[in-house]
C-alpha cells in the first residue's frame, strides 16, 4: 500500500435489516484526489455514504473501512467526524429549536476545539463563508434546516464542510434538487476547499456536477459492487451511452 | 388514622366544623363566603377511579387527609427576597404561613382575599369542580388582584411552603379590567429538598400538600399573561384547578411548567367567552424518577368568533408517568371558532410512560377545530446528523431535548423566567445518557 493512500474500502459488505446492500466494495482514494461515484437508483450509493459515517442502521458484515490506515468500523460517528471525515447529507434533517448559529458553533467546537478568536472571531469566519455561498445572515437565527428549500439545505451542508475543513469529504447527491445557479454556488464552495489536504468522494446521479467539480477518477456502483472504474474521460462516455454502456463493458452476468 | 379506599379520595375531614375552625378570627362575612363555596363542594361528587379523568390519578397518590391544614396567612413585612423581583412592579412573597407584599404599580390593587370579598367578580361557571370548590371554601393563602387600565404591570407571586406535613391552599382571584394588561408570574417552590427515594408508601413520604384554586377574569380588550412555574421538591403532592374567562377582544396567554412534585394534578380551564377573545395555552413538563404529572386542559368556546390555541409539550424519563387530557368545547351557536390543540410527548426510556387523551365536544358547525397528539422518543436521524458533526451522542440528545422545549419557552416574555426554564430542563437531563 502506498503511503499516500488516504481512504480505502476493502471488500466492504453491508446489510440494512435483512437486505444485503453492499456485496464487496473496493475503493482506494489517494490524498488530495477527487473520486466520483455514480450508479443507478438502488445500487447502494447512499448506503455507502452512510456507512462511511457510521449510521447505526447499517451493519457491516464483512470487509473494512480504512482512513489513514486505521479502521473506522469500531468508531462512533462523532469520533469519525473528529478524525476528519465529513458527510454532506443527501437529505439534511431539520432540527427546530436549534439555531444555525448555535449548531455551527457546537459542531466546530466538537471537531476542531474551541477557537482562540472567541465568539466574535468564530462568527466573522462564518459570515465570510456564508457570503461566498450567498447565504443571507438571517439564516444564523433560524432553526437548523427548518423550512429551508432544497438549495438552502445543500448550501448549508457545504458551509459546514468549509468550516469543519475535513480531510475526507463525502458528498451524497449534493446536486439533487438544485437549480443551475445553486449548483454553481455549491460547486464553487466545494472547489474552494479542494487541494492536497482534501480527499473527496462525490456521489451523484448526474454528469452536470462533474463538469463543475472535475474528478480524477470515476467509479460506477451497480448491485452493491464497483462495476467500472475509469479516468475522467469516462464521464463523457457515461453521459452519451448511459449505464447500458457499463453493462456492455463488463458483461450482463456481473450486473 | 384514616383508612383509605384504595382508589378513592378521603375528603371527609373537610367538614363544616373544620371550616368554622379555619375561619375563627375572620370577619363573619368571610365565613359566609366560605360556606357558600362549601355548599358547592359538598354537592359535588368525590372524584373516583371510575371517572375517566381520574383513572390515572387515584386518591392514594394524593393523601391530602394526612396533612394538617395550614393556618391562614399573616403579614410578615419582610422585604422581597426572590429572584427577579426588581423586574416586577409588584411582588407577593408567601413563605409558609406568612406573606409580604410590595406594590409599586399605580394601576394594580392587591388585597388579602378576606378583605376583598365585596369586590370579587362572580365566579367562573366551569369552576364547578370538586377541588376548585374545596379551594374556594378552605383557602389558607388568598389574594385578590385587580389590574386597572393604564400602563402594563408585572406581578411576581412566590409561593414557598415548608415540607412540614401541612396542607396549604393558595387561591388567587385575578381581575384584569377592560383594556388593562397584566403579566403574572407564579413560582411554586418547596422550602427544602425532599427525598427522591422510590417508595410505595406515598403517605409516609409526602411532606407537603397543596390544593390550589385560582380564578382569572380577563375583561374586554384586556390581556393577561400568566406563567405558573411548578418547582416543588420531590415530596410534594399538588392539586390545582384553575379557571379563566376571557371577555370580548380579551386575550389570555398561559404557560404552565411542571418540573417538581411527587404527584401533581393540574386543571387549566379557559373560556373564551366574548367575540374576538383569544386564549393561548402552553405547557411544558419534564418528569423523572417516579414522578406523576397529570394535566387536564379545557378550551371552552361559549361565544362565536373566538380563538383558542394550545400546545403542551412534555418529556418523561426513568419510571415517571405523565397524563395529558385536553378537551375543546364549542357551545351551540359558537360559530367561526378557531380551536387548536396539540400535545407532544418525549418518552426517553422504556419504563417511562406518557398518556395523551385529546377530546372534542362540538355543538356547532362553521368552525375550524383540530387536535393532535404525538408520542415517541427522539428522532434517530436528528441524533445521527448531530453526531456526524462531531457532537457526542449524549450531548446530541441533550441538545435535541432542549430544542424540543424551546417552542414553549419562547412563549414566555420574561428573560429571567426563560433562563430558569432552560436551567430546569438542563437539571432534569443531568444524569441522562
Amino acid at each position: 500500500m502506498s503511503a499516500d493512500v488516504e481512504f480505502e474500502l476493502r471488500d466492504l459488505r453491508v446489510k440494512n435489516g435483512a437486505k444485503q446492500i453492499l456485496q464487496g466494495v473496493d475503493l482506494t482514494l489517494r490524498r488530495g484526489e477527487t473520486h466520483a461515484l455514480m450508479g443507478p437508483n438502488g445500487s447502494g450509493k447512499s448506503t455507502l455514504a452512510n456507512v462511511i459515517m457510521g449510521h447505526p442502521d447499517y451493519e457491516v458484515t464483512g470487509g473494512d473501512i480504512l482512513f489513514h490506515g486505521q479502521s473506522l468500523l469500531g468508531l462512533a460517528p462523532e469520533e469519525r467526524a473528529k478524525l476528519g471525515v465529513f458527510l454532506a447529507f443527501q437529505y439534511p434533517v431539520a432540527v427546530p429549536g436549534v439555531s444555525v448559529a448555535r449548531f455551527l458553533k457546537a459542531a466546530v467546537e466538537a471537531v476542531r476545539g474551541k477557537s482562540s478568536g472567541g465568539a466574535g472571531g468564530f462568527l466573522k469566519g462564518v459570515r465570510e463563508q456564508m457570503k461566498f455561498l450567498e447565504i443571507t445572515e438571517a439564516f444564523l437565527d433560524r432553526g437548523l434546516n427548518e423550512g429551508f428549500s432544497g438549495g438552502e439545505k445543500k448550501r448549508l451542508e457545504i458551509l459546514q464542510m468549509l468550516l469543519l475543513k475535513p480531510a475526507l469529504g463525502v458528498l451524497d447527491e449534493t446536486d439533487s434538487g438544485l437549480d443551475i445557479d445553486a449548483l454553481r454556488i455549491v460547486a464553487a464552495g466545494v472547489n474552494r476547499l479542494r487541494g492536497p489536504d482534501l480527499t473527496l468522494l462525490v456521489i451523484t446521479h448526474y454528469e452536470r456536477l462533474l463538469k463543475l467539480i472535475e474528478p480524477d477518477h470515476l467509479h460506477v456502483l451497480m448491485n452493491g459492487r464497483i462495476a467500472f472504474s475509469g479516468g475522467p474521460d469516462a464521464v463523457k462516455q457515461l453521459e452519451l451511452h448511459g449505464y447500458d454502456w457499463i453493462r456492455d463493458q463488463v458483461g450482463a452476468e456481473v450486473v | 388514622m384514616h383508612t383509605l379506599e384504595p382508589t378513592g379520595f378521603d375528603l371527609a375531614r373537610f367538614d363544616a366544623a373544620a371550616l368554622a375552625r379555619l375561619s375563627a378570627g375572620e370577619p363573619a362575612a368571610v365565613l359566609s363566603h366560605r360556606a357558600a363555596a362549601f355548599e358547592l363542594f359538598s354537592a359535588l361528587p368525590v372524584p373516583a377511579a371510575r371517572d375517566e379523568e381520574w383513572r390515572h390519578s387515584p386518591g392514594k397518590l394524593f393523601p391530602c387527609a394526612a396533612f394538617a391544614l395550614a393556618a391562614p396567612l399573616r403579614a410578615s413585612g419582610a422585604p422581597p427576597t426572590a429572584d427577579w423581583h426588581e423586574d416586577f412592579d409588584a411582588v407577593i412573597d408567601v413563605t409558609d404561613e406568612t406573606f409580604s407584599l410590595h406594590n409599586r404599580a399605580g394601576s394594580l390593587d392587591i388585597l388579602p382575599l378576606a378583605e376583598a370579598l365585596a369586590a370579587l367578580p362572580a365566579g367562573v361557571p366551569q369552576h364547578r369542580r370538586k377541588f376548585a370548590a374545596l379551594g374556594q371554601a378552605f383557602w389558607t393563602a388568598g389574594f385578590f388582584i385587580r389590574a386597572r387600565a393604564g400602563a402594563p404591570v408585572r406581578l411576581l407571586v412566590n409561593w414557598r411552603f415548608a415540607a412540614g406535613g401541612k396542607l396549604h391552599m393558595p387561591r388567587l382571584v385575578v381581575a384584569v379590567e377592560p383594556d388593562a394588561h397584566l403579566t403574572l408570574v407564579e413560582r411554586f417552590q418547596g422550602l427544602e429538598r425532599g427525598t427522591t427515594s422510590i417508595s410505595k408508601d406515598w403517605k409516609a413520604d409526602a411532606a407537603l400538600a397543596v390544593i390550589g384554586a385560582h380564578e382569572f377574569h380577563v375583561g374586554a380588550g384586556a390581556t393577561l399573561e400568566r406563567v405558573a412555574l411548578h418547582e416543588w421538591h420531590a415530596a410534594t403532592i399538588c392539586i390545582a384547578e384553575d379557571a379563566a374567562v376571557v371577555a370580548e377582544r380579551g386575550r389570555a396567554d398561559w404557560v404552565t411548567a411542571v418540573f417538581g412534585g411527587r404527584a401533581v394534578k393540574l386543571t387549566a380551564g379557559c373560556d373564551v367567552a366574548g367575540a374576538g377573545a383569544a386564549a393561548h395555552l402552553s405547557g411544558l413538563y419534564f418528569a423523572d424518577g417516579t414522578q406523576h404529572v397529570d394535566q387536564r386542559t379545557l378550551q371552552r368556546h361559549s361565544s362565536p368568533d373566538t380563538t383558542s390555541h394550545l400546545l403542551y409539550k412534555g418529556a418523561v424519563r426513568d419510571q415517571s408517568h405523565s397524563i395529558y387530557q385536553g378537551l375543546i368545547q364549542a357551545a351551540r351557536g359558537a360559530v367561526r371558532v378557531d380551536a387548536y390543540q396539540m400535545n407532544r410527548n418525549l418518552v426517553l426510556n422504556e419504563g417511562a410512560r406518557a398518556d395523551s387523551l385529546p377530546a372534542l365536544e362540538i355543538d356547532a358547525d362553521d368552525l375550524k377545530c383540530s387536535h393532535g397528539s404525538a408520542t415517541g422518543n427522539l428522532d434517530p436521524e436528528q441524533i445521527f446528523y448531530l453526531r456526524a458533526r462531531g457532537i457526542p451522542e449524549a450531548a446530541a440528545r441533550h441538545l435535541l431535548i432542549a430544542a424540543y422545549f424551546e417552542e414553549v419557552i419562547g412563549k414566555v416574555s420574561h428573560a429571567g423566567v426563560q433562563e430558569r426554564l432552560r436551567a430546569a430542563v438542563a437539571q432534569k437531563m443531568e444524569t441522562l445518557s
